[in-house]
């Protein structure tokens, strides 16, 4: 074997045993576990899941698939709306809004889910204002159980189809718009028949992130379900039950959908059209009549206010004494004694802070993980070897996070390799270990991007310059991936830190991260409490996001991601 | 200043033969210039002796010593990309400065380096602005400056002309051109616009195919092409197949039929190709000529007008100096043609 082809082998060495036994081992473990029932091999768990006898399983199922079907179709009205609104008509502080539209992703799961309670939950501001308003004798449209979940999902995930379509309908090109309606065409026609083709690759990809998404939702079942049943909350429940059989069993069936998704997101059809002309163009506008256009501003601003009281709720609600918000629509007595007690007492700050060491934990390993994965994949030639590489590598992104929970318990809930890989389960490093399967693959995605995005005379001209491989790396290579590592680790950074579904089936008290700390302090009507940390969260993430160039770079982060 | 010899040097890609043996010597000091049509194997000739592509056969050496097996750090020849390949993140200075720190040059002797090489490409008020910033004019002075600085043995150029608009694509070429006078630097240049590569190059060879029909002074080449694709290359022939005849005679299509004059060298009689340059086909209003033609198209440009003419099926191009004004044959005129033979050649097929 030559010089060369064992170089190029190398990345591969370094990867795969790291590989081999955080991902695939426990996916392994997972399958092997759910084919066993009681200590036998079987198929009985799987028959478990298709019992016509066993309604909670078909429920879950059921469940899952319509809610998350639901999901993408209102996301994407919504999603579709604010997109439009937002990139054709002209109003004041449309640039503002415009990012502030981004938010609710951007929110950590739980801090998202509690706040959309205390706004539109059964005792949220909202419901219990209306009520007072009119004098009825119950909260009124509340949001709760199935119809609960439902909004919450297109409250984060229409997000998806804002990004999308925003930047599909940005790239229009006016020229088409123009020879539409020179052709005859109505402003209906034409953005039936040019608009919504041209953007259909970003919908397919938004619909498939969006299911994907909805079926590993957990946050949301798991505070408004009620009595209903669904595959995470199944998975959840198994597992507290001590049946690990059966959950691997869930949990593989839910994995198969997520992937099956997921090809369909990697491999779906090409997104942004490229644009053939010369110079400045303006963006294609479709004409709509004045009163429409006011219509569908005035809507779209009023979608994105309530969008932003949850937000402000959560805030407002950080300065609430407890045990003062008990029937009225707002709490009866404010105080800043939420935030006090973490001067006072200190210890207040332990969830946080190991939130955050194992947030920093998890980013070191992806950004070590990552570049060199991006690079195995970015260096592959051919193209399809390339999409397979890449899919194999960023695998576990379409894991959900209960699944690699359950995953990571059934791997490492024994010593492994003769006792060189401890016991890991009840320890410290099960988290972080947890938080850098979930989240490496963006690291992998944006550098692999940012990779193939590069000029490679560059690089030849470096070499002919007379740079060596480490100079080239240095002063060629770096500053071009930086954007994309920046990105990415900042990425990384902000859902370690906000980490909740994976967390709640692995944390030890010792380490419990902030968000399960939260969950606790609302579970003790702590409402002030759970706010403030829920506050200083969200303005952690803030920062960071300030330092990756504020909101806005999450439309370049979906670029990257997808 | 080194010579540059490429012996039986060939690179293919899968079945595609990009170049095919190629045997090439080009003197020190020379400005050679590669002609040929996109796909010819042109930019991979270049990539071969830059050392980016590794030959599958043949060496090449410069001054005599093989450097085939050498990296392209390891060979000391510049080169300036299609795309300039400046480094974006860096300005104009640290782009110069880039090679000298390669081969870990003082900090002082940078400096002074880099100035005099900016000097040289009349670019050195702009050492500190970032090179996105740039022009495309001004990008190409510096990615010609970094290759330079290095004082490098040989220096290929990969069409740098192509991304400039045309008027600063003559002030361009003449600017290469008077560099290379004053630095004397062996120069090979790829391009596909024959009025470059003509205009610029001591020597030059032109390609097709992957293989080169013929090389040697631009005057040479023109007037005594060697080969039917290199006079309608170079020389815009209009290329007519036919048969010769042992009386010496010429048949073709569109019933043309034309005495060969006993000064004109001739292949053996059957199957051959005329090749006639645009300037020796004179296009007479009345029946003096030798083949009746009609006129298709006529492009006045002023000094000169040229004639899309069929002969027959027969298509033909001719380019006379403008008369008086109207003058010009109208398309849809039936004119005669008189070929000058000293513009036309016969090669066999």
């Amino acid at each position: 074997m030559s010089r060369h082809s064992l170089r190029a082998l190398l990345p591969w060495a370094a990867l795969a045993p790291v590989f081999a036994l955080v991902v695939l081992y426990p996916m392994c473990a997972t399958i092997v576990q759910s084919l066993h029932a009681g200590g036998a091999l079987s198929l009985a768990n799987y028959r478990a899941l298709v019992d016509p006898a066993d309604r909670a399983n078909m429920e879950a199922v059921g469940n899952s698939l319509t809610v998350s079907l639901l999901s993408v179709l209102l996301s994407g009205a919504l999603g579709l709306f604010l997109a439009f609104v937002f990139t054709q008509f002209r109003f004041p502080l449309r640039g503002v809004l415009g990012r502030l539209a981004v938010l609710p992703v951007a929110l950590p799961p739980l801090v998202g889910v509690i706040a959309f309670l205390f706004v539109f939950g059964e005792t949220g501001i909202i419901p219990r204002g209306l009520q007072l308003l009119t004098g009825s004798s119950s909260a009124m449209l509340a949001a709760g159980g199935v119809s609960g979940i439902l909004l919450v999902h297109v409250y984060s995930f229409h997000v998806y189809f804002y990004l999308f379509a925003s930047a599909g309908l940005r790239s229009l090109d006016a020229s088409a718009l123009e020879a539409a309606e020179g052709l005859g065409g109505g402003s209906w026609r034409t953005f039936r028949s040019v608009v919504l083709p041209a953007l259909r690759p970003g919908l397919v990809a938004a619909s498939a992130l969006t299911f994907m998404s909805s079926m590993a939702s957990f946050t949301a079942p798991l505070l408004f379900a009620g009595g209903k049943h669904f595959l995470t909350l199944e998975i959840y429940s198994t597992k507290l039950n001590g049946d690990l059989d059966l959950a691997a069993a869930q949990s593989v069936l839910l994995t198969c959908v997520s992937l099956l998704f997921y090809l369909l997101l990697t491999l779906g059809p090409p997104r942004g059209a490229a644009y053939a002309g010369k110079g400045v163009r303006p963006p294609g506008v479709l004409r709509t009549g004045p009163l429409a256009r006011r219509l569908m501003v005035a809507s779209a601003l009023l979608v994105l206010a309530l969008e932003m009281l949850p937000v402000l709720a959560i805030v407002a609600l950080s300065f609430a004494r407890e045990g003062s918000w008990t029937t009225g629509w707002i709490p009866s007595s404010w105080t800043g004694a939420n935030y006090a007690a973490f001067v006072e007492d200190p210890g207040l700050l332990i969830p946080l802070g190991n939130s955050l060491v194992m947030a920093l934990i998890a980013l070191a390993a992806s950004l070590l993980f990552g570049v060199a994965a991006a690079a195995l994949v970015a260096g592959r030639k051919n193209r399809i070897a390339r999409a397979w590489s890449n899919i194999l590598l960023t695998m576990p992104y379409a894991v959900p996070g209960t699944v690699v929970a359950v995953s990571l318990i059934l791997a490492f809930n024994r010593e492994l390799l003769a006792g060189v890989v401890p016991v890991l389960v009840g320890t410290f490093w099960i988290l972080p270990l947890a938080y850098f399967v979930r989240e490496y693959p963006v690291v992998v995605r944006s550098v692999a991007a940012a990779l193939e995005g590069m000029d490679p005379t560059l690089m030849e001209a470096a070499a002919g310059l007379g740079a060596g491989a480490t100079r080239r790396f240095r002063f060629v290579t770096l500053p071009a991936i930086l954007p994309a590592l920046v990105s990415g680790g900042v990425l990384v950074l902000i859902a370690s830190l906000g980490e909740f579904v994976s967390s709640i089936l692995l944390y030890t008290y010792a380490s419990r991260p902030v968000s399960v700390e939260i969950l606790a302090q609302l579970r003790l009507f702590n409402i002030g409490t759970a706010s403030a940390e829920a506050v200083m969260l969200m303005g952690i993430i803030l920062i960071l996001l300030r330092v990756q160039g504020g909101l806005l770079a999450y439309d370049r982060r979906f670029s990257y991601v997808l | 200043m080194s010579s540059l010899t490429l012996t039986g040097i060939s690179r293919a890609f899968g079945a595609f033969e990009a170049v095919r043996p190629t045997t090439l010597e080009i003197a020190s000091g020379e400005f050679f210039a590669v002609l040929g049509p996109s796909g010819c194997g042109k930019t991979t000739l270049l990539r071969l002796i830059a050392g980016y592509e590794p030959p599958d056969a043949g060496t090449i050496a410069l001054d005599g010593v093989d450097i085939t097996k050498a990296s392209p750090r390891e060979r000391g020849i510049g080169m300036v990309f299609q795309n300039y390949a400046l480094f974006p993140h860096m300005n104009v200075f640290d782009n110069v400065a880039f090679g000298l720190r390669a081969r870990r040059v003082s900090g002082s002797s940078v400096a002074a380096r880099v100035a005099a090489a900016l000097r040289s490409v009349k670019m050195e008020g702009k050492s500190s602005s970032p090179v996105t910033a740039l022009s495309g004019g001004e990008q190409q002075r510096v990615a010609v400056a970094r290759a330079l600085v290095l004082l490098p043995r040989l220096l290929l150029f990969d069409e740098p002309l192509s991304n400039l608009d045309a008027a600063l694509r003559v002030e361009t070429r003449d600017e290469i051109r008077e560099l290379q006078r004053s630095t004397g630097i062996t120069t090979v240049y790829v391009t596909h616009d024959q009025g470059e590569a003509m205009a610029l190059a001591d020597r030059m060879a032109v390609m097709q195919g992957g293989s080169v029909e013929q090389s040697g002074t631009p005057a040479e080449l023109y007037d005594a092409p060697a080969t039917p694709f290199v006079a309608s290359f170079l020389g815009g022939a209009s290329l007519i197949e036919g048969d010769l005849s042992a009386d010496r005679t010429f048949r073709a299509a569109g019933g043309i039929a034309l005495r060969v004059p006993a000064a004109v060298r001739a292949p053996a009689p059957g199957p051959v190709t005329l090749a006639a340059k645009p300037e020796g086909v004179a296009v007479l209003r009345g029946d003096g000529g030798e083949i009746a033609a009609t006129v298709i198209a006529a492009e006045y440009t002023g000094f000169t007008t040229a004639y899309r003419l069929g002969a027959g099926e027969t298509p033909l191009k001719a380019l006379e100096v403008s008369g008086a004004p109207g003058a010009g044959a109208q398309p849809g005129a039936r004119v005669s043609l008189r070929l000058d033979w000293t513009h036309c050649a016969l090669y066999a097929r």
